[in-house]
């Protein structure tokens, strides 16, 4: 049986015209690759101050 | 590196899932694919194209142009968000327009969510007149529906979104719901289950031969004519009642048509039998104004000849036929304009000279000794105009011809009707008074 208060409340306001700068600044354009990057820029620098 | 190329292969393989998904219209089922696609590579320029693509087809424009506005920047050349964004800012209307629907929706959800149903049915009634595919608002209002119990609109509402995202599972769950509700589900199974299942055979379903038993020749013939006498009996009972019914309601069926034909042709002759009487009256009434027709033809024909021939004979100077026809014509008879008028003409000429020419013949004529023609001439001239004179000669010549009673029947109309006429006095003094 659908609750009908608890499912009216997970609806989120639309996206407006007027707010799309905002949205393309927030949006997270993080990809695998970029972790994938980050986590080996991360490794060697790692081994370097172990090195060291 | 070699893992970049992995995470391409992968991302692609996403978009590819994703692509078949969208042509397939599940175009939930390919955001959600897309969206993988790009976390794996956020260049793959296909995959964000068409998820602004997919948002733009739910109604929802300002994610498209997010990602297709993403899109641009991250790979600008030979991108086909440019060609996106290039036909919306042609368009500036569907920009407003999309931007007061989102603006109206985001209000029906906040009235919706105050519990304030009826003006968010109405804003989302509204906004999904301007944007009939904005999957949002049918969803939404399919909820208030369904909070109403108006489950034929909260269908209507969510079988749209169902025909835009096949496989949209918000639509899909409040579906079945509706489904539940208004007992269409259970129909749809029923049907299913009619469809696909197999009942299996059980045991009773098998045939089992009984086994055969000897019969004697005799019980054969008396088992056969029991059967004949059952059959015969049961025919009698059960098969010609039945047929006998069904004779005579097919007989009764036939008598009640014919009676209506029979009703139907007596009502139609009696309407062609008035419609007989009124022509022959209709003709009668015209047969009579035929004959009033002709006869007055023939009367006008007459009187025209009448007066032709007056003409003729008083033009040829036989005035005596002049005369003679015309006291023979009925003046009151003629009502044709032309006729009269010439009527007229002939008795102003008979009255003027005609009626003295006639009693100088008749004087002469007497003179001549032929009593009976001045007689006759006399008459005619009296009878066109009676001039005192020539009824006193007439008198007179009566007088001699041994007329007695003629002749004093006009000595007492001279007396009587001309007294200051000197014949007056003569004619006094002929009768002795």
């Amino acid at each position: 049986m659908i609750n009908y208060e608890s499912e009216i409340q997970r609806f989120k306001p639309s996206l407006d015209v007027d707010q799309i700068e905002d949205a393309i600044v927030k949006v997270d354009l993080t990809d695998m690759n970029d972790i994938m990057t980050k986590l080996i820029e991360d490794a060697i620098k790692t081994k370097k101050d172990s090195e060291k | 590196m070699k893992y970049d190329l992995t995470l391409e292969r992968i991302s692609n393989c996403y978009y590819n899932l994703a692509l078949e998904r969208a042509k397939l219209r599940d175009l939930s089922g390919a955001a959600e694919l897309l969206k993988k696609s790009l976390q794996f590579d956020k260049y793959q320029k296909d995959a964000r194209n068409l998820l602004g693509l997919i948002f733009f087809e739910c109604g929802e424009t300002a994610d498209a142009l997010v990602q297709w506005i993403i899109s641009m920047n991250l790979l600008p050349e030979n991108n086909r968000a440019d060609y996106y964004l290039g036909e919306i800012q042609r368009k500036p209307a569907i920009i407003r327009i999309c931007s007061d629907n989102v603006k109206r929706y985001n209000q029906a959800l906040s009235y919706a969510q105050n519990n304030n149903e009826d003006l968010a049915i109405m804003q989302l009634n509204q906004v999904i007149q301007d944007s009939p595919n904005y999957i949002k608002a049918h969803i939404l209002l399919a909820l208030l529906y369904m909070k109403r119990e108006d489950w034929v609109k909260a269908g209507r509402s969510l079988y749209k979104v169902l025909k835009i995202d096949r496989n949209n599972p918000k639509a899909l769950v409040l579906m079945d719901e509706v489904k539940q509700k208004t007992g269409r589900k259970e129909v749809e199974q029923n049907r299913l289950k009619n469809a696909f299942s197999h009942r299996k055979m059980t045991d009773d379903d098998v045939l089992i031969p009984q086994e055969v038993k000897e019969i004697s020749p005799w019980m054969v013939i008396v088992n056969i004519l029991v059967g004949l006498v059952l059959a015969l009996l049961a025919f009698n009972l059960l098969v010609l009642p039945a047929k006998e019914k069904a004779i005579n309601a097919s007989n009764n069926q036939e008598l009640i048509s014919y009676t209506e034909k029979l009703d139907s042709a007596n009502r139609e002759y009696s309407d062609l039998k008035s419609q007989y009487d009124s022509l022959q009256k209709q003709y009668e009434s015209a047969a009579l104004q035929v004959e009033q027709f002709q006869n007055a033809n023939e009367s006008f024909m007459g009187q025209y000849q009448a007066l032709n021939q007056i003409s003729v004979a008083y033009d040829k100077g036989d005035s005596v036929l002049a005369a003679q026809l015309f006291t023979g014509l009925d003046a009151s008879q003629i009502v044709d304009e032309n006729l009269a008028a010439q009527y007229q003409n002939i008795k102003h000429i008979m009255e003027s000279s005609v009626y003295q020419e006639l009693a100088d013949k008749a004087t002469n004529e007497w003179n001549a000794g032929s009593q009976e023609t001045a007689a006759e001439l006399y008459m005619l001239s009296v009878t066109i105009r009676e001039e005192p004179e020539n009824l006193f000669l007439l008198a007179r010549l009566y007088q001699s011809m041994g007329r007695t009673e003629e002749a004093n029947a006009l000595f007492d109309k001279i007396v009587g009707n001309y007294p200051d006429s000197p014949y007056a006095e003569r004619s006094r003094a002929v009768r002795g008074y």
